[in-house]
């Protein structure tokens, strides 16, 4: 009964302070309920040692008073201890969720490694591993010296992460008689105010996000990608061309605010990155496929492309299933929360994730069948992360019906985006990372626009417009507009600063390894060792064998 | 080198098809017991040779090899394809050629390069050498990653997914 009473007591006490605290937010309202922080609370004891000494296999006595810090002891539990408890909770809550979240993100680059590998050839595997292990480093490096402080630096106060007040510069322009956010400017090496604990999380969770850009394109340009271009490249996507475009949709820059400047619905609205982080590293991809040129052999003289298979498709599939799992850190991770705000949508993130991944492999599954006869286990793979691709920007605001649609639309595109590719475009691109992530990142984009439902609530707004993302297909059509915008400014702008990056890292240093290199094979010549070296030491060579 | 190289390209259009005798008119080396440091005058003078013998097959061939030993893929492919256009019934000609696409790892195309290598065969050697390299090729296609070879018309199924979009999208509207 006492415990009864007990836990009734603190439920009371939390729930009526939580309240009043998260709804007005203000001392006068506190007062006006009669209650002062420094009222004393009486009445509610701690479970006696001797109860706890017995162990507590029903959980009942631990997580009670006794575990509120007492400011003054000498006072007692006042209700300020209980008003900052639940405080420090909900944001407890939330910064566990969204770490949490970065570490499965992260995990993620364990994925994209191993299935880049096996779609490139054994002679090949170790470079391909050690561009996706090191693209983790040299990101985060790029991220922490420059890249995290363009795209966060003015992002303002996010509630969900209590404040990261100290990121609140924002480069602007003023345009048209309004605001045009186009870089932050603080956040430059976690130093000064924003040695901060709520910014640390957003560092955490946006730098995984970061890297995962960054390791699209090197499954593009694999087998034939000179390493120290390869960071030269990942450096400098992780300091500019990424943070820039983030900046203009999640650091408060332009596009994000196209909804508030302009009446555009909600402004750009890409839940987890589709755009941001898919169609960023697709877009780039396409541009090291354009500079870099095929692989000795994809092509024969004629223009007629020939596969080149890759080494194991069990780690193909090993990967994607890692990614899928990763994923559901991406997306509901998103939410930058679970507690309060709206934030309990992260179930339906997740399970919007989960519906978009399996439609898109079914969709890819069947079109393969149907075409050439078998359920192809690569491109199956390949439909299962467009999928997820696709799902990642409406993740957060459309119903599970709509990530079913998003998700097959997405497995069919990224069949005829990869022959698309490979038959018209004559661009080689070993592991279809431009479909996978540019084609259907953009698709996701535009997915937003048409699918949305508006039921979705954080905290009241999105992107500082009040109410919910609403599409075409539920009753708004600017919210279309402002996703095409994005969709223009990811071809036209993130392509175009891609192109002159790499241009001039092609004229001064040079993209692609020798043929000699690729023909042996950039294992040993690039890193000294071989991937497998027990499977490839069969004897090579081009001459007539000895009768 | 450069210029016999030119010379070689436009040569190389204006042979015409005409049996070969089976062995080349000089005992060149093997490309692959070449020096790399000897390898471009090696191929220069093979060049030369081609130019003056343009009906050679065999030396089209060795060139090709040399060719390959040098890295020069395309070029390789080139002089094959020529020995193979002199003599359509060149045993080492098919061969090299199917083995510069295993080489590549473009293994259907070595697959079917290689099969025609196979009827080409003159004697139980060159069987087993044929063989060889398409047990060689046919493994590493079983154990590799199917890698889709697109050959179907691209028309239809785009059409098909727009006019599913569209129709989902009159669906939405409707609703």
């Amino acid at each position: 009964m006492k415990r009864v009473l007990i836990t009734c007591t603190i439920a009371w006490c939390l729930t009526a302070f939580g309240a009043a605290i998260a709804g007005a937010q203000t001392p006068a309202a506190a007062a006006a309920a009669g209650i002062s922080g420094g009222d004393v609370i009486k009445g509610v004891d701690a479970p006696k040692p001797e109860d706890r000494a017995k162990g507590d296999p029903a959980g009942t006595v631990t997580g009670t008073v006794a575990d509120i810090p007492v400011g003054d002891a000498k006072k007692g539990l006042t209700v300020a201890d209980v008003v900052n408890a639940v405080g420090q909770n909900i944001i407890a809550v939330n910064f566990t969720w969204t770490l949490v979240a970065g570490f499965l993100v992260m995990f993620m680059q364990a994925g994209f490694a191993i299935v880049e590998t096996g779609l490139a050839r054994a002679k090949n595997a170790n470079h391909t591993m050690m561009m996706n292990f090191m693209v983790y480093g040299v990101g985060m490096l790029a991220y922490w010296l420059i890249g995290f402080a363009i795209q966060e630096g003015g992002v303002g106060a996010v509630s969900n992460l209590g404040g990261t007040a100290p990121l609140n510069s924002e480069f602007a322009i003023h345009i048209f008689g309004k605001d045009w956010g186009l870089f932050g400017q603080k956040g430059a090496f976690l130093a000064g105010s924003t040695y901060d604990v709520g910014v640390m999380v957003m560092f955490l969770f946006q730098m995984v996000f970061m890297d995962t850009a960054l390791t699209i394109v090197t499954g593009t340009a694999a087998e034939r990608w000179k390493y120290s271009a390869f960071i030269i490249s990942s450096f400098v996507m992780g300091a500019f061309t990424y943070p820039i475009y983030a900046n203009w949709a999640w650091g408060g820059g332009w596009l994000a605010t196209l909804g508030s400047s302009y009446g555009l619905g909600h402004g750009y609205a890409d839940f987890a990155g589709s755009g941001v982080v898919h169609a960023v590293g697709g877009m780039t991809a396409l541009v090291m496929a354009i500079l870099i040129g095929p692989r000795i052999g994809k092509y024969d003289r004629d223009g007629k492309p020939n596969a080149i298979p890759g080494h194991d498709i069990t780690l193909v599939l090993l990967g994607c299933f890692i990614l899928a799992f990763g994923w559901f850190g991406f997306n509901p991770g998103s939410t930058l929360g679970a507690a309060t705000n709206g934030n309990l949508r992260i179930s339906s993130v997740a399970v919007n994730t989960m519906l978009a991944g399996m439609t898109g492999s079914f969709g890819a599954m069947y079109y393969m069948w149907l075409r050439y006869g078998k359920p192809d286990a690569s491109m199956t793979g390949n439909g299962l992360l467009a999928g997820l691709v696709a799902i990642t920007a409406p993740s957060g605001f459309v119903n599970p019906t709509g990530a079913v649609i998003i998700g097959l639309i997405a497995g069919v595109l990224v069949c005829l985006s990869c022959e698309f590719i490979e038959r018209v475009l004559k661009l080689d691109d070993v592991v279809g990372a431009i479909s996978v992530h540019g084609a259907n990142g953009l698709w996701g984009v535009i997915a937003v626009g048409l699918f949305a439902d508006g039921k979705s609530n954080y905290a009241g707004a999105w992107n500082g417009v009040n109410g919910s993302v609403t599409g075409l297909f539920y009753g708004d059509a600017g919210q279309l507009v402002a996703q095409l915008i994005g969709v223009a400014t990811l071809v036209g702008f993130v392509f175009t600063f891609s192109f002159v990056v790499n241009v001039i890292i092609e004229a001064v240093w040079g993209h692609r390894v020798t043929a000699k290199v690729e023909l042996e094979g950039l294992d040993i010549p690039e890193m000294g060792a071989l991937g497998y070296p027990e499977f490839v030491l069969k004897g090579e060579t081009l001459a007539v064998p000895a009768r | 080198m450069v210029r016999t190289s030119e010379a070689l390209v436009n040569a190389t259009a204006a042979v015409e098809r005409l049996p070969q005798p089976s062995l080349p008119p000089v005992p060149w080396r093997d490309p692959h017991s070449v020096p790399p440091e000897e390898l471009s005058q090696y191929i220069q003078r093979l060049e030369q040779a081609c130019l003056d013998r343009p009906h050679s097959a065999d030396l089209r061939t060795c060139l090709g090899m040399a060719y390959a030993m040098n890295f020069d893929v395309y070029k390789s492919m080139d002089a094959l394809e020529a020995a193979r256009a002199i003599d359509s019934s060149n045993f080492w000609a098919q061969m090299k050629y199917a083995e510069l696409h295993y080489r590549l790892r473009t293994l259907r195309r070595a697959e079917e390069e290689t099969l025609k290598a196979v009827e080409l065969a003159e004697n139980v050697w060159q069987l087993g050498v044929a063989r060889r390299q398409l047990q060689e090729v046919r493994r590493l296609s079983r154990d590799s990653a199917r890698n889709v070879h697109w050959t179907k018309p691209l028309a239809t199924p785009a059409l098909i997914l727009s006019a599913m979009i569209v129709l989902l999208f009159v669906v939405m509207m409707w609703t």
